[in-house]
């Protein structure tokens, strides 16, 4: 038994030992997990807190209030319609932003013509370079009134209008932007595992008569199977942090109704209200749900395709 | 023999298996060492990268006094600006022979456009060449006083701020508590943030500085506002603000006069362009925006010549106003006077939307507008579609003169200028205009724990001097303002960005001290007129610009109806009161404001009026009306 722990140790270190350069770039990576996601953890505890800024968040004078925030967000009188749109508008995401990355990507490893296939794949990923509040400035003049887009649309009998204030368009216009801001980031990962998959596989299977759609459904996405799987479950856990940013840049009160999520709404009593630990407890009820949800994800994962996280 | 694979992958080359194998391995170690170096190399500077942003700090630009701008002055300063040093520096001012103090304040890095259009920041006179900054230094060091600025973009203050303070204000000696670019009486910062640190013993009472530690003058001036000071003390009897204390908003120096109101500004040289007069009523400005629209006036070929109004603000001034409707906060919360006397008359604190019959005349209104393409919403683009040259009405200051120079308009056009009006709705309401410039207490300073008292003391004393507000309002003679027969005039014509800006308005540092305004403030519409002298009309300048404040506020029955939030005369909240606020407030100004901005867009039926405004109740609203009245009642 000992000496079983002594090899299990001693191939423990040598697993460090050969690694080491890999181990070694991955570190500032968890640093900043270390610093940013952990060394600040023990402030969720003023979500059960009558906090004020300045007040210590342990010891003696602090007021607990138990379950009293929570409640409350629970409570409010927009909470069915800031879950609703978080899920709708994150659901939107999920489907369009998850799937445009690997279709993209596939359709870019048919391109034969190397240069134009670069091309194209640069000209993707510039979108994912531009600073949000550009491209929310950019899509405002595009779908405003006598906009780029507008016009362009009343070229097939749509209205004069300005889409920005438009609730039935904001779904739209926020989901397209998110996905033409970042699929071309967002394909590197299949790209590159792409390539990795044996060049023989597609030899033989073009021998036997394959079609590219044959090599595509038996080869490449067979390929991508673990990666699309692990890329699912993430998303699923961040379902409902949907992309706040974006939509605080471009909702205006005449689209509250659809675009008003759990994100901007926390952002509007925290940052603007004021109310730390009302905003912490809704926080905490996000991070429950999407653990939950992550949870579940990681099982079907596992019993569908027989790979999960954990 | 041994085959051994290039690197290079230039196929397969033969080597000899002693001395070959040898150099290969050593070229294999190297190689390896090499690689080692590399990723440690590589991930010290990933990890450095990292790190880069974390130290610092935290402020979006901090402009700090330029170490030898005191020295310039010959103050003797000290070089060395570290924190131990820079509380009280070792040199003494050029005259008085007074120690310097420094002060560290945190306040908004206040932007202007000049007549070039070329935008600026203060930060851009305090690190930059800055004859004006410079005067301000060593005025400053005079009084035994040297200042570090920390400066945020304003566009940024009110999300900054609130984080900023969260995590403590000992890092400054004076903060500018109460300035919003969203307007309001409370500021950037939430009431309970305030409270918390005022019973933690952060932040001081200002009573303490002004008793002890203040020059007669200055505890002279401030017993002219006695009244208003004590209004605005907290429910321990304590003020926690340095304030601007505004005087006589009536008269300028020659005895005419003045005043600096906010509310609709139309495009005069399009009108002149389409031939009609200045709109008296709705209809007539209904008639002029569609004239606007069907004439082309911007020449662009698109109609999209609009009045914006920013749909936060949509129950408050422009518009509202012609309808009677008083200026509102958050767009739920009014208040009327007693006898419509909002000078002496008592405070009545109610809503807006318990003046129905005006309410709904001015959403059906607004309805027409937007329906018919003349009224845009999207008022968070509205200085983009100013400077697009898209926008033929809204809401601004009346002496403002500082936008037309960065409108794009095309060659051989007249000269864009708005002008101040109102409109009679129709209703039987006189127009009502708010102007925020009266005499009371303006914006707040807070002063920390960590600041001596006596150096603030000194601030306090220099800003109420004529020095300070010549400096502020006039700039520098012979610089920025040349005396002609015996009056002040600025200086039009020069091609130095600063003074072009001082030419149309008061220095950037406004909103970084907390002034008195001791002098009349007779340059303002001057400098108004003064502005189109420059912008195309060398002529008569803005006239119509300026005559439209005299005329405005020298109608006695027009000056009756003017509206004034009275948030600036409530006392502080106390801690309860807070609480309650802010529990309540959130809901509701998202609800009253998505409720107007739904019925104008004809999302939802004006016949729901009676239902919203149940809802309005349900939230909370009359609980903030009854917090509000409370906070006036205790003072008066």
């Amino acid at each position: 038994m000992r000496k079983k722990d002594k090899g299990r140790k001693k191939y423990g270190r040598n697993v460090i030992k050969d690694n080491l350069k890999l181990y070694a770039l991955m570190f500032p990576a968890l640093f900043l997990i270390f610093l940013f996601s952990y060394t600040t953890l023990y402030g969720v505890v003023i979500a059960f807190q009558e906090y004020a800024p300045g007040l210590p968040m342990f010891g003696p004078g602090v007021k607990w209030v138990g379950l009293k925030w929570i409640r409350r967000f629970v409570t409010t009188h927009y909470f069915s319609r800031l879950l609703k749109n978080t899920l709708i508008l994150s659901f939107y995401n999920l489907v369009f932003g998850f799937t445009a990355p690997i279709l993209f990507a596939l359709l870019l490893d048919q391109l034969r013509a190397l240069r134009y296939k670069k091309l194209v794949q640069t000209a993707s990923y510039l979108p994912y370079f531009v600073s949000m509040v550009v491209v929310a400035g950019m899509v405002i003049s595009f779908i405003d009134k006598n906009g780029l887009i507008t016009r362009f649309l009343m070229l097939f009998g749509g209205e004069n209008q300005s889409y920005l204030m438009n609730s039935k368009a904001f779904p739209w216009t926020y989901t397209l932007t998110n996905v033409w801001k970042s699929f071309g980031f967002n394909s590197i990962l299949y790209c590159s595992i792409m390539s990795s998959i044996d060049p023989t596989l597609y030899e033989a299977a073009r021998m036997d008569g394959a079609n590219r759609w044959q090599q595509v459904r038996y080869i490449t996405l067979p390929g991508l199977k673990n990666i699309i799987a692990i890329q699912l479950i993430f998303a699923v856990g961040g379902i409902l942090s949907s992309n706040t940013e974006l939509i605080l840049l471009l909702y205006t009160p005449a689209t509250y109704d659809v675009a008003d999520v759990i994100g901007t709404y926390t952002y509007r009593i925290g940052i603007l209200g004021g109310q730390y630990s009302y905003t912490t407890a809704a926080g905490i009820f996000m991070a429950f749900i999407a653990f939950t949800l992550t949870y579940i994800a990681n099982r079907i994962s596992d019993k569908l395709t027989g790979f999960g996280l954990w | 023999m041994k085959y051994v694979q290039s690197k290079q992958g230039s196929g397969m080359r033969l080597a000899l298996s002693g001395l070959g194998e040898r150099c290969s391995e050593s070229v294999r170690r190297r190689k390896l060492i090499k690689k080692k170096a590399a990723a440690v190399l590589m991930s010290v500077a990933m990890t450095v990268t990292c790190l880069a942003g974390c130290g610092g700090q935290p402020q979006e630009s901090s402009a700090e006094s330029k170490p030898d701008s005191t020295q310039s002055n010959d103050t003797g300063t000290s070089d060395n600006n570290s924190e131990e040093e820079s509380k009280t520096e070792a040199g003494t001012d050029g005259g008085s022979g007074q120690e310097l103090k420094t002060l560290r304040i945190l306040a908004p890095d206040k932007h202007g456009v000049d007549l070039d259009g070329n935008s600026f920041y203060l930060s851009d006179w305090v690190n930059g060449e800055s004859r004006m900054y410079d005067e301000l230094e060593r005025q400053l060091a005079e009084h035994g006083l040297k200042v570090e600025l920390d400066l945020i973009k304003d566009d940024q203050w009110d999300d900054i701020l609130p984080t900023l303070v969260l995590n403590g204000v000992e890092d400054y000696d004076i903060i500018n508590w109460k300035w919003s670019n969203a307007g309001g009486p409370e500021g950037a910062v939430d009431p309970l943030t305030l409270q918390a640190y005022i019973e933690q013993g952060k932040l001081v009472s200002v009573n303490e500085i002004w008793d002890n530690y203040c020059s007669e003058e200055t505890k002279a001036f401030l017993k002219e506002y006695e009244p208003l000071i004590r209004a605005n003390a907290r429910d321990d009897g304590k003020n926690y603000y340095l304030v601007n204390l505004t005087q006589q908003p009536y008269k300028d120096g020659d005895g005419s006069s003045w005043g600096n109101m906010l509310g609709l500004m139309i495009r005069q040289d399009w009108l002149d362009q389409v031939n009609m007069e200045m709109p008296k009523t709705t209809e007539e400005l209904y008639q002029a925006l569609k004239a606007f629209q069907e004439n082309d006036v911007n020449g662009n070929g698109v109609a999209d010549e609009v009045m914006v109004l920013d749909f936060t603000n949509t129950v408050e001034g422009g518009v509202a106003g012609c309808f009677g409707i008083p200026q509102t906060d958050k767009g739920f919360l009014a208040c009327e006077f007693e006898n419509d006397d909002w000078e002496n008359g008592r405070a009545q604190y109610t809503s807006p939307w318990y003046q129905k019959d005006k309410m709904v005349a001015y959403i059906n209104y607004l309805k027409k507008l937007y329906d018919e393409g003349l009224l845009d919403l999207s008022g968070a683009q509205q200085y983009d579609m100013v400077k697009e040259n898209k926008v033929s009405v809204w809401n601004n200051w009346w002496v403002a003169a500082w936008d037309e120079p960065s409108i794009l308009v095309s060659e051989n056009t007249t000269p864009p200028q708005y002008v101040g009006f109102t409109v009679d709705a129709g209703t039987g309401a006189v127009p009502r205009v708010p102007m925020t410039y009266g005499t009371g207490l303006q914006d707040g300073y807070v002063v920390t724990s960590s600041a001596d008292k006596e150096a603030v003391a000194r601030l306090q004393d220099y800003v109420l001097t004529d020095e300070f507000q010549l400096l502020t309002d006039w700039g520098i003679e012979g610089y920025t303002y040349n005396i002609e027969d015996g009056k002040k005039v600025k200086v039009q014509d020069s091609d130095i960005s600063e003074v072009q800006y001082i030419s149309q308005i008061y220095a950037l540092w406004v909103l970084c001290f907390p002034y008195g305004q001791k002098v009349s403030l007779d340059g303002q519409i001057d400098d108004a007129m003064r502005a189109g002298y420059t912008n195309g009309y060398p002529e008569t300048g803005f006239a119509q610009k300026a005559q439209a404040n005299r005329e405005w506020y020298e109608n006695p029955a027009r000056k009756a109806n003017m509206t004034y939030f009275r948030g600036d005369v409530e006392a502080l909240m106390t801690s309860e009161e807070t609480a309650k606020y802010n529990e309540l407030v959130t809901d509701l100004t998202t609800y009253s404001t998505e409720t107007i901005v739904n019925m104008i867009l004809g999302k939802q039926s004006v016949d729901e009026y009676d239902s919203c405004v149940e809802q309005l109740k349900e939230l909370g609203m009359d609980e903030i009306i009854a917090i509000k009245q409370a906070q006036y009642d205790r003072v008066h």
